[in-house]
């Protein structure tokens, strides 16, 4: 490995790590001279490494690095603190010194980035701007990379980070794990940012596929973290790492090299990561304890009975992902979830009935409400398939949606009468 | 493979009912809220199958789920068999309040934008296949003092 390769892997790995422990030793309203520490440490490896050669060991050479940096800070501020202060107020209390805890160890990171975790995510700021404040601080992009992934300018990322650090550091936080009767509802908060970055990164329209990757796999490694420790391991925490698992085992078979989807029923099941969907259930079985049901519990089990593709249980399969979407909807409607809902509900109760309960929701501005229309008139009126289709292409905006229809449009044309076992095939987006 | 089906089953058993407050925040061009009581024959569960009350179970959470996927689901509520009536002079009676052989068995409020709409949900309430009837009752908003 170059050394390149090695101090980006390393900043992957340690940045966030680092930088944890250090807004832990400085207080939540110092991230920015803790950024400072943890890129200019590595600046250092970079330069050093280059005329000395790469060390022994790297990881403990940055931590001794980032120690001393930070003891040095430390120090001008004992100077500022004990020198300056008390000159300018005159006061004759001098002694502001104490002793610093910069704890490195495996124990000391973890709870570092716990702590880091609910200080960010927190309702104070706008949520994307948590997002962006996760991904630099507890996952270390970089601002081009955050950018990248929500297609917007480095300018806008930076603008978006100052004002979340201003803010945060006007709440005046204690950088703790929240206990008892808080945990549930600041917790809620974490999984909320933790689900939306996972999103970010599945539904991106970013190109990059590494880049969607990275997110979803930041997202699950922010939720692995949360089930490392005794206090925060809730079934919902596990609830939502196992959805995350199911999600991410389609990964790779839910594009294809130019970027476009391929439906959930078209996709290769080759291409499906077991283990990922082994740790899913693995999950699932942990999430499946006391007494409240959240909504990643049902999501999780819907993307359970996804994973199950035996012919002999289809049946069974929609029926309870039917289920599981009229309780979903019961806590927290959502457009996708209506419309997933309507197309379980055809798989159980046919198309006919389904297509009466689609024109109900008139969801009129959204492609996927004319897509799933579109699915439920094939074979049964291909005109009104096609027009709806149609509708569905006008409104659609990513590439790989509208290529797609594009695809259902022309296959209707030229095929009418379709057999009942294509028709199956074709599904709305779900998943 | 067979726990995870197992505890799924229970998920769902274990959760006929929720209440909604997202759907609640949704559009407000309906602003109208309607009850719906569910009057049935004090029939106990014990009675029918395990089967029978799974499939009693989906046909409710299916029409539960055509409302709360139109947005328009408040809240619903199963209501349990634990009841007393309280009358005057503390007096008790120890069970559901029954008229004409029937008690209220359970509830729902939607958004609705007319009583006519809002019968319209209705009709397709599970409670008519076992001969039993829906009472819809306009919600009064309390005016806002500004």
């Amino acid at each position: 490995m170059s050394q390149n390769e090695l101090i980006s892997d390393l900043f992957r790995t340690e940045f966030r790590k680092i930088i944890a422990v250090l807004i832990k030793t400085f207080g939540i309203d110092q991230i920015k001279t803790a950024e400072d520490i943890v890129s200019d440490t590595f600046l250092v490896a970079t330069k050093t490494w280059q005329t000395t050669g790469i060390p022994n060991n790297p990881k403990a050479w940055l931590y001794k690095v980032a120690k001393n940096k930070t003891l040095d800070v430390q120090k001008r501020n004992d100077i500022y603190r004990n020198k300056v202060v008390p000159d300018v107020l005159n006061s004759s209390k001098t002694d502001f010194s104490y002793e610093i805890d910069i704890d490195l160890s495996k124990k000391g990171i973890l709870d570092s980035q716990l702590k880091t975790i609910f200080a960010i995510c927190n309702k104070t700021i706008p949520e994307n701007a948590q997002i962006a404040l996760a991904l630099r601080i507890l996952c270390g992009f970089g601002v081009e990379e955050i950018a990248n992934a929500f297609l917007v300018s480095k300018d806008t990322i930076n603008k978006r980070l100052f004002r979340a650090k201003e803010k945060l550091r006007a709440a005046d936080l204690d950088l703790k794990i929240p206990k008892d009767s808080e945990l549930e509802e600041r917790l809620n908060t974490v999984l909320k940012i933790i689900y939306l970055l996972f999103n970010e990164g599945y539904y991106s329209q970013c190109k990059k596929s590494s880049l969607r990757k990275d997110l979803c796999y930041e997202a699950v490694r922010l939720n692995y973290l949360l089930t490392n420790c005794e206090t925060t391991n809730k079934p919902s925490v596990n609830a939502l790492l196992s959805l995350m698992c199911f999600h991410t085992s389609r990964f790779e078979a839910r594009m294809d090299q130019d970027g476009e989807f391929i439906l959930y029923e078209d996709q290769d099941i080759a291409l499906w990561d077991t283990s990922l969907i082994e740790k899913g259930r693995y999950y699932l079985r942990k999430a499946c304890t006391g007494d409240k049901v959240s909504k990643y519990h049902l999501e999780a089990a819907i993307g359970y009975w996804h994973t199950i593709r035996d012919k002999d249980k289809t049946q069974e399969k929609w029926d309870q992902i039917l289920q599981l979407y009229n309780q979903l909807l019961q806590i927290e409607y959502s457009t996708v979830a209506a419309l997933n809902r309507t197309y379980a509900l055809s798989k159980v109760k046919g198309k006919r009935t389904a297509i009466k309960e689609a024109e109900k929701l008139k969801l009129s501005n959204n492609h996927l409400y004319y897509s799933l229309l579109g699915d439920l008139y094939e074979g049964i009126d291909e005109l009104e398939a096609k027009r709806n289709y149609k509708l569905a292409l006008r409104l659609a905006r990513i590439k790989a949606d509208k290529s797609l229809l594009s695809k259902k449009i022309d296959n209707l044309m030229v095929s009418t009468p379709e057999k009942e076992e294509n028709l199956e095939k074709k599904g709305v987006k779900s998943f | 493979m067979k726990t995870i089906a197992k505890l799924i089953t229970v998920v769902i058993v274990g959760l006929f009912t929720f209440s909604s407050l997202a759907a609640a925040e949704l559009d407000n061009d309906q602003p109208k809220k309607y009850m719906l009581l569910f009057r049935s024959e004090n029939i106990d569960h014990y009675k029918l199958t395990p089967e029978q009350i799974q499939e009693s179970i989906k046909q409710w959470q299916t029409w539960i789920g055509g409302i709360a996927a139109q947005g328009k689901l408040v809240s619903t509520h199963q209501i349990g068999s634990e009841a007393a009536v309280l009358l005057p002079n503390d007096k008790v009676e120890k069970k559901p309040y029954e008229a004409l052989n029937q008690i209220v068995g359970g509830y729902m409020i939607l958004k609705a934008s007319s009583m006519k709409e809002a019968m319209e949900f209705a009709k397709e309430c599970p409670v008519f296949q076992i001969g039993g009837n829906v009472e819809i009752r306009d919600i009064m908003e309390v005016p806002e003092n500004n």
